[in-house]
């Protein structure tokens, strides 16, 4: 996982935990407010994304609780989760930025994109 | 149906759980045992259900897009990569059962060459990396390597041919 680009499910859960600890059901809804209703994590993919990024060591659990006689665990980020996601956010903003510029002189009478 | 009234509330959240244990016990036995509970109260959570609110019919939406996500995802895969049985024997099992037959003839070579290999050539196998000059397969077992696969998927092809024809012989009388 440390050469390869994140995912964006991968990633969105990441932006997700830079925000403080979250358990699996509020990771979902902060996903899907971050991706504004775009993405919707299934509990398959999400638990598959939490395994691999706790094997990579970019995220770990805080703490557990149960609620209503369930498991709840808080994740949140490491601090090389921390310095993967601002590497990752950086990378993207590089290409975004290229992109619009080359849009740009691409159609220079359009101004903006 | 509504599920109004405490005890089929009850009833339905737990029909519900049921379900979705039911899809948790395909997932490899290590991921389960790191997830499957926090798993469950994500599921639930996450299919919208509300006791008093909610009707189980509708739930099962969710159920069976979580099913496929079962089927084609990571929580397939154990973690070393490998396909749990589960996953597969589901993906099998949603296929229409002339596809599904048809998938089960297509893997017998495979299948019959894995236990072929497992069962009679497993001391060569084990063998032969220790050896500086590598250990040759003889002819009898170059032939069955080369017949075993094929007399293997003609013979799943001539059951199928068979166990179809008897299949329509049944619906037309």
């Amino acid at each position: 996982m440390s050469d390869q680009p994140l995912r964006e499910p991968a990633f969105l859960v990441l932006t997700a935990l830079a925000g403080g600890p979250l358990h699996g059901y509020s990771i979902v809804e902060d996903v899907l407010r971050i991706s504004d209703g775009r993405v919707k994590l299934h509990t398959g993919t999400l638990y598959a994304v939490l395994d691999r990024l706790r094997e990579a060591g970019l995220i770990e659990v805080e703490r557990e609780e149960i609620v209503d006689s369930r498991l709840r665990r808080y994740y949140r980020l490491s601090t090389a989760g921390a310095e993967r996601l601002a590497a990752e956010a950086d990378r993207m903003q590089r290409n975004a930025s290229a992109a619009t510029l080359r849009l740009r002189r691409l159609r220079p009478e359009a101004g903006t994109i | 149906m509504r599920w109004r009234g405490p005890r089929n509330q009850r009833l339905a959240g737990e029909i519900l759980e049921r379900r979705y244990r039911r899809l948790l016990a395909l997932y490899p036995s290590d991921y389960r045992a790191a997830y499957a509970d926090e798993m469950l109260g994500v599921a639930l959570a996450r299919s919208g259900f509300r006791a008093g609110h909610s009707r189980v019919g509708r739930h099962c939406g969710a159920w069976r897009r979580q099913a496929a996500v079962v089927a084609a995802d990571h929580g397939g895969r154990d973690r070393r990569g490998r396909v749990g049985w589960g996953a597969m024997l589901m993906a099998i099992g949603r296929c229409r059962p002339e596809v599904r037959r048809r998938v089960v003839v297509l893997l017998l070579p495979t299948a019959a060459t894995a236990a072929l290999v497992t069962w009679t050539f497993g001391g060569f196998l084990a063998s032969s990396p220790r050896f500086v000059n590598p250990v040759a397969l003889n002819e009898a077992q170059w032939t069955a390597l080369a017949l075993v696969p094929v007399a293997v998927f003609t013979g799943g092809l001539f059951w199928l041919r068979r166990y179809e024809r008897f299949l329509s012989a049944l619906s037309a009388k």
